[in-house]
């Protein structure tokens, strides 16, 4: 019997690592189960920061579960045997604390680099002046129960003013520059969550967050639409907060803001939301 | 101390309701906590229904109270059930079943002290959890059936009366939290047995009184910070809210967060490190063998108390919090895995060469190292703020989180009460039962938690009631797209084709918790039948060493029918120079040479 137990802890590292691998390679039936799909340019550094840790844990996992069925499996009662009498060792002790000390500060290390450049550092501009300025946010996210608010910048070419326009829901952004976004809630705490992107931030209401990435055009499959979802529980309808990402071409882009403003009256006041028809500026 | 069973007589209400005897406090903090156990369970197995057949009609009481959904429950429904979930299973079941149960159980009874420092303190800690329990209890006869927004309860969300109960009751749990440390810490301190120094005591011990300090010095921020939620819900105070419709503002949701996480993640460490200390106990007991490293592993214990006031910030990784702040919280939450790590080595250093007997405990207390192993790792790559931007809020802190809390804590408290159940009434528990109830609790666990992972990493939200808002969104988006897509091409979004794999693993997920739901009648039969027809245990039935092993089963009023004296420290199993393979710490030095030294040292010798 001892050992049906001895197996059965054998069996939690293989299993484990086993789905994680058939998770990994689609192997069936964990098809389409690995990381979403990345369309960003720095998505790669957070993925291969993810998958150099699962490695490095996937190895502690199945060396401790190793020894720890191990144990099991030899050393069962038997009587008149007598364990061994020891109370620990020293050198084993500094060994088990110095080396792991080492690899989790190599990980802190690692990926501090990439979280500055995620979170920490916006994205620099030449200014009209000649020097350097923070770059200036291309879309203004609202976030509020229960849906997504993107105002884009009106005549004056500046989100934030009199004359942007909004529509509800869908995000048209332009391929292969870096943008920047402005995320503010009106309500309560929300969670701008772009998985394709790898971005994630949550909106505090009475605060101003931004978000930078820059999309990557050979990842975009033609005409695939993006998910934008909440991600921080915001009431009842938080599973239904979802929004839809549509990347374009810089040319599309323009042409899309063309007949925005063209639509919009002179007065300024925002164009109605017209839902999936918004989708014109993309196709033209 | 020497009065066992001649007491003077008592009525039946101040021997067994308001008593303050640590043992009957003890029993009825572990009913009361098995009772919310069963609750929390409940409701568990509820949400994960809604998850795998999502919008399915409610049995029996589906149509009174969803009427108007035709029998199907509301979004705002499936958000209670998770956030009282959550509620129930920290604040009334395993914080209340660790420190309130084993702690009142085992302290006196392991230090060789006849009660506790403050006996009616110790009765009022008990007591206070019932305005807890009344409060939360009315929360579910509110018109939303119960508190909606999480446990973490983040401000400007929350509000309603809901929300008045169920700061009320974490109120109260706090006090009789606070109130039970205060004990702890000067029974620990003050009531030890002759000759029991402190690097003599049982790590159980040792995770109680750490489990004490961090009670004592965090609980306080937790209830200040839920007082002033509760002004601003009741009389309109704005400490959390921000200027909006129902707020004048003037307040910081993000200032809750650092509060609430101030006390709550330290809580975590004090729903884990007394169940360490007891899995170090059974695990050393039943391998026949010495702890591995007794001194480093009450230092990793005091490096992850110690540290673990200072990681609250990985909670709020991205929750608009500076992010160079992000990056100091990472360092000290990536540095607390090397002392939980010295632990993992350290048991399984215990277990190596040993003689192991494969009881019920030994098994749940195996089961809770090789869990804690997954835990402890999946808390690695979230620990990196990096690699948690895609993590955060998805089911991979799920998983982590029942792995740490369900699959370790929870199996050190089966380990814990198949253990001293001997103890605690005098009859053994059935081997067979209890071995058939580790078997399927640890398969069910394991295939209700570890898919978990895969659709963290898939990027699947928590907390969504269903994902068929999504899936029809797509489906009418799709519509709308071909209709206007120039080219012909049909457009197609991302998570649609995830969606396939969203609903399987979520079936099976919700198979696996059913299961393991039902198999904890192995459980509740072998807990009550072996009240009554579980074979007598003698004083000492598991051949351990501590303090506690020595009074009778179950001990009397007064606990020792002698004054025990401590020689040597709890862990002297198959010592060369003895016959038998464990020495108890109250017997003798063994012999006029000297030649078993006081083991109070713990020094670590070569092997």
């Amino acid at each position: 019997m001892n050992r049906f137990w001895s197996i059965l802890f054998f069996l939690v590292p293989i299993l484990g690592v086993g789905v994680c691998l058939m998770s990994a390679f689609g192997i069936y039936p964990f098809e389409e189960t690995w990381l979403p799909v990345d369309i960003s340019e720095s998505g790669k550094d957070i993925d291969r920061a993810f998958v150099v840790v699962m490695w490095i844990i996937g190895v502690v996992f199945v060396g401790t579960g190793y020894f720890l069925a191990m144990a099991l499996w030899k050393d069962s009662y038997s009587a008149g045997k007598k364990a061994q009498y020891s109370h620990g060792n020293t050198r084993l002790e500094i060994a088990w604390s110095v080396i792991p000390g080492f690899v989790l500060i190599g990980i802190f290390v690692y990926q501090s680099i990439y979280w500055e450049q995620q979170k920490i550092s916006r994205p620099m501009v030449q200014q009209v002046d000649g020097s350097e300025g923070l770059q200036e946010p291309l879309v203004r996210v609202v976030a509020h129960k229960f849906g997504w608010q993107f105002w884009y910048a009106g005549m004056d070419g500046k989100v934030g003013t009199f004359d942007d326009f909004m529509i509800e829901n869908e995000l048209f952004l332009p391929m292969d520059e870096s943008i920047v976004l402005q995320l503010e809630s009106i309500d309560v705490l929300h969670s701008f969550y772009l998985r394709n992107l790898r971005i994630k931030q949550d909106l505090v209401p009475g605060k101003r967050q931004f978000a930078w990435f820059r999309i990557q055009s050979e990842k975009v499959k033609p005409n695939q639409v993006y998910d934008i979802l909440c991600a921080e529980l915001c009431g009842w309808g938080h599973s239904r907060m979802n929004g839809r990402l549509y990347p374009v071409t810089r040319e599309a882009f323009d042409l899309f803001l063309l007949e925005k403003h063209r639509e919009q009256n002179s007065f300024g006041l925002p164009v109605e939301n017209e839902g999936g028809n918004t989708g014109d500026g993309e196709a033209e | 101390m020497s009065d066992t069973g001649e007491h003077p007589r008592q009525s039946f209400i101040s021997r067994y309701i308001f008593s303050r005897d640590h043992k009957v406090i003890g029993t009825q903090f572990l009913y009361s906590t098995l009772i919310w156990f069963l609750v929390g369970g409940g409701l568990a197995i509820a949400l994960r229904i809604q998850l795998a057949w999502p919008w399915s009609d409610m049995p029996y009481f589906g149509n009174e109270l969803f009427a108007t959904e035709g029998g199907q429950i509301t979004p705002e429904f499936y958000n209670m059930l998770f956030t009282m979930h959550a509620s129930v299973m920290i604040f009334f079941v395993i914080i209340p079943i660790l420190a309130g149960a084993f702690g009142n159980l085992l302290i006196p009874l392991m230090i060789g002290a006849d009660d506790m420092a403050f006996p009616t303190l110790n009765m009022l800690s008990y007591w206070v959890m019932w305005p807890a329990f009344i409060c939360l209890g009315l929360s579910f006869g509110t018109p939303t059936f119960g508190a909606t927004f999480g446990w973490t309860a983040n401000p400007p969300m929350t509000e309603g009366p809901a929300l008045t109960f169920w700061l009320l009751a974490l109120i109260f749990v706090g006090i009789g939290s606070m109130m039970g440390s205060v004990n702890y810490l000067t029974t620990i301190i003050q009531m030890r047995a002759p000759g029991m120094t402190m690097f003599r005591l049982p790590m159980t011990i040792w995770g109680m009184f750490v489990t004490a300090i961090l009670q004592a010095f965090a609980l306080p921020v937790l209830t200040a910070a839920l007082c002033m939620q509760l002004a601003d819900n009741c009389w309109g105070t704005g400490f959390f809210r921000p200027e909006s419709a129902t707020s004048t503002g003037g307040g910081e949701p993000l200032m809750w967060q650092h509060l609430f996480w101030f006390y709550s993640h330290p809580a975590v460490y004090i729903m884990i490190l007394p169940a360490m200390g007891m899995v170090s106990d059974i695990i050393s007991c039943f391998a026949r063998k010495p702890l591995f490293g007794y001194k480093p592993m009450i230092y990793s214990i005091s490096g992850i108390a110690g540290l673990g006031f200072i990681v609250w910030g990985h909670h709020m990784f991205v929750s608009g919090m500076n992010p160079m702040l992000g990056t100091t919280f990472a360092l000290s939450t990536i540095l607390i895995a090397l002392p939980s790590a010295v632990k993992v080595f350290n048991w399984i250093g215990t277990l190596w060469r040993g003689n192991i007997r494969l009881t019920t405990p030994m098994l749940f207390a195996i089961s809770f190292v090789s869990m804690f192993i997954i835990g402890g790792l999946s808390g690695i790559p979230i620990a990196s703020p990096l690699i948690d931007i895609p993590l955060h809020d998805t089911y991979f802190i799920v998983a982590h989180i029942h792995y740490v809390l369900f699959a370790g804590t929870v199996m050190a408290v089966f380990a814990g009460i198949y253990y001293w159940y001997p103890k605690l009434f005098g009859r053994m528990m059935n081997e067979t039962l209890g071995k058939l109830h580790f078997l399927f609790t640890f398969v069910f666990l394991n295939g209700t938690f570890f898919l978990m992972h895969v659709l963290g990493w898939m990027g699947v939200p928590r907390r969504y009631a269903s994902f068929q808002a999504l899936k029809q969104q797509i489906e009418e988006g799709n519509q709308q797209l071909e209709l206007t897509a120039s080219d012909g091409v049909s457009k197609i979004f991302v998570m649609a084709k995830d969606y396939e794999a969203i609903m399987w693993i979520n079936e099976f997920i919700t198979i696996c918790a059913v299961g393991m739901g039902i198999v904890q009648v192995f459980f509740v039969l072998n807990f009550f039948g072996s009240l009554f027809f579980g074979k007598k245990a003698g004083r000492n039935p598991w051949e351990a060493n501590t303090l506690e092993w020595t009074t009778p089963s179950p001990p009397g009023h007064g606990n020792f029918d002698f004054q025990p004296i401590v020689s040597r420290g709890p862990y002297e199993y198959s010592h060369p120079d003895t016959e038998k393979d464990f020495v108890m710490q109250t017997d003798p030095p063994l012999d006029e040479s000297g030649q078993v030294a006081d083991n109070d040292s713990g020094e670590a010798a070569d092997v």
